[in-house]
């Protein structure tokens, strides 16, 4: 599904030496994947979700996608195959639109947009009919322009935008980050019912160790640039946060001591 | 009575013919969030060209209507230079704004160019049984109509829709697959286009084409857009566009008013400044001084606690 071979990524830094971003990552991911990765700050964790959406490009390596090589694709070319949400709920949607207009432009993902009406009738019940799935009464405020929305509304509202049109991969970058802890294990609740429907991989960045290990079929972590632990269930499954860390000492021969890292655990 | 009836007319018809080139101004600077400076260019471009078209003998409804295609190249120009060779937004529309220059001068051939024996939309519309006292208020009241409608219609279209999103969250909307780059090149350039419209609408009006007559162009369009807000809140595509002509034709009023009062002509360019300046200003002053009542509030407050 998603086979990332040799990806490295360095960036400038103000010292002018290079920091390795992304240092020789490779990933093979299965269709119904769902893989969480965890990692310290500047890990390279969200510089992986970028590479792989074509915000920058990857200083070398391949992507391939679906059998797809976008290594060289910009980022609007490879939009149809994967949707992404990010830690801000504001960055996910349109704010000055309403939510029927942002719903019509997630319809459209990745395909020619002519001058037909940007929302029809027939899109409308479509429309209505995904939101009441969200159970947040979203389907009878159509017209309602977004920044009306509460950051969990706005947030499950892109949540549903980034996998309306079905693509293969979703990337999810600490999605629920950014929301009170209640509306975060709603939209987590939503991400794994979205997850189960099958036919999607799914890349999910989370800084919570324990939330990464309950969630999701395999776990990744990263540390300066590389994956440093790669575990899958069933191995996963009888994993307790304090044998990740163990595993992450194995691998790396240092004490995993970031401060935000363990906070969260 | 009736004299000042027809003033009233003659200001309409302003605020009317500026509408156009205030609804341009809306798309670049409310919907695409682009301060495009490249309009001080296009409008004068566009009554150039009709200015030369019509000394020529084409058709004048064929001539106006030829205009907007320049204009679209004009605003693409400047588009391209933001997106393709990055560089920023102001400083793109003000080379080609001072690019344009020299083309003005070159299409015109002159610094000036009198219509007054030419033949234009207005005559046309005379020689039709039109009456002169009322033909240019149709005229203007028709192409503004329709230029709001086609607009409208437009930004709710798909192609619209991600015109829309492209000024509002550019980062989602390309997540979405859209090319943002030539969202911004064809939004810049058909926001000129109807610049350009206007301009030549306006020289057919005054009877000339001038070298000068673009300066100040983008200021008065933002102000029309501003006051539009102010009374219109745009809560919806067609509010917007709408805000933009009723606030056009309040800014003629207001300069209208501003020559009344006793300004020169020649001071109109620091009114309107000033005009813009208190609106733009307006928000900010009114939160400074929500905030030291605020901070008075909490001293006085403070005070009778410790008393």
């Amino acid at each position: 599904m998603l086979e990332l071979r040799s990806l490295c990524k360095k960036f400038q830094t103000s010292t002018g030496n290079g920091r390795m971003a992304l240092n020789n990552v490779t990933l093979s991911l299965q269709p119904n994947d769902f893989v969480t990765i965890i990692g310290s700050n500047g890990a390279g964790k969200s510089t992986l979700l970028n590479v792989i959406a074509g915000v920058f490009p990857a200083d070398s390596g391949q992507i391939v996608i679906d059998g797809e090589d976008v290594t060289s694709l910009p980022e609007h070319r490879r939009a149809s195959l994967m949707g992404r949400v990010f830690q801000d709920p504001m960055q996910g949607t349109a704010g000055s639109m309403s939510i029927e207009e942002n719903m019509a432009m997630a319809y459209k993902r990745g395909m020619r947009r002519g001058l037909s009406k940007g929302v029809s009738v027939k899109h409308r019940d479509f429309f209505r009919e995904k939101l009441a799935t969200l159970g947040l009464g979203l389907e009878d405020r159509l017209q309602e322009p977004v920044k009306l929305l509460s950051g969990g509304q706005r947030q499950a509202l892109a949540l549903l935008m980034a996998t309306l049109s079905r693509p293969k991969l979703l990337l999810l970058d600490e999605h629920t980050a950014a929301l009170d802890p209640r509306t975060a294990q709603e939209i987590q609740e939503l991400t794994n019912e979205i997850a189960g429907r099958g036919n999607l991989a799914v890349l999910m960045v989370t800084h919570n160790l324990r939330l990464a290990l309950s969630v999701g079929t395999r776990t990744i972590m990263m540390h300066e640039g590389e994956i440093v632990l790669d575990v899958s269930d069933p191995e996963r499954s009888e994993m307790t946060v304090s044998d990740l860390l163990k595993r992450f000492h194995d691998a790396r021969g240092e004490q995993l001591s970031d401060d935000r890292i363990l906070l969260e655990v | 009575m009736s004299l000042a009836f027809g003033a009233v007319i003659r200001v309409l018809e302003q605020g009317l013919v500026y509408a156009v080139m205030a609804v341009g101004v809306y798309l670049s600077s409310r919907v695409l969030d682009f301060p495009d400076l490249t309009v001080d260019g296009s409008f004068p471009m566009g009554a150039a060209i009709a200015a030369r078209l019509l000394t020529v003998g084409v058709h004048p409804f064929a001539g106006t209507l030829l205009v907007p295609v320049a204009g679209f190249f004009a605003g693409a120009a400047t588009g391209m230079l933001n997106t393709k060779l990055r560089i920023s937004n102001l400083l793109a529309g003000i080379l080609t704004m001072t690019a344009l220059y020299s083309v003005n001068l070159r299409i015109m051939g002159r610094a000036n160019v009198p219509l007054l024996r030419t033949g234009t939309v207005l005559t046309v519309l005379q020689n039709k049984g039109i009456p002169p006292g009322v033909s240019a208020f149709l005229l203007f009241c028709i192409v503004v109509a329709v230029v709001k409608l086609v607009i409208d219609l437009f930004l709710r279209t798909e192609f619209g829709l991600a015109l829309r999103a492209t000024g509002d969250n550019e980062a989602m909307i390309r997540s979405l697959g859209v090319n943002t780059d030539s969202m911004k090149i064809m939004g810049i350039g058909l926001a000129n286009a109807l610049v350009a419209l206007s301009g030549a609408l306006v020289a057919q009006y005054q009877g000339f084409a001038d070298i000068g007559m673009g300066i100040g162009t983008v200021v008065a369009g933002l102000a029309s857009v501003i006051i539009g807000e102010a009374i219109i809140p745009p809560r919806s595509v067609g509010m917007g566009t709408l805000g933009a002509i009723i606030g056009s034709i309040i800014y003629r009023f207001a300069v209208f008013l501003a020559l009344r009062l006793g300004f020169a002509p020649t001071d109109l360019k620091l009114v309107t400044a000033v005009l813009v300046i208190a609106a733009l200003s307006s928000k900010s002053i009114k939160q400074r001084i929500d905030n030291s009542e605020r901070r008075k509030a909490v001293r006085d407050v403070g005070t009778e606690v410790s008393l």
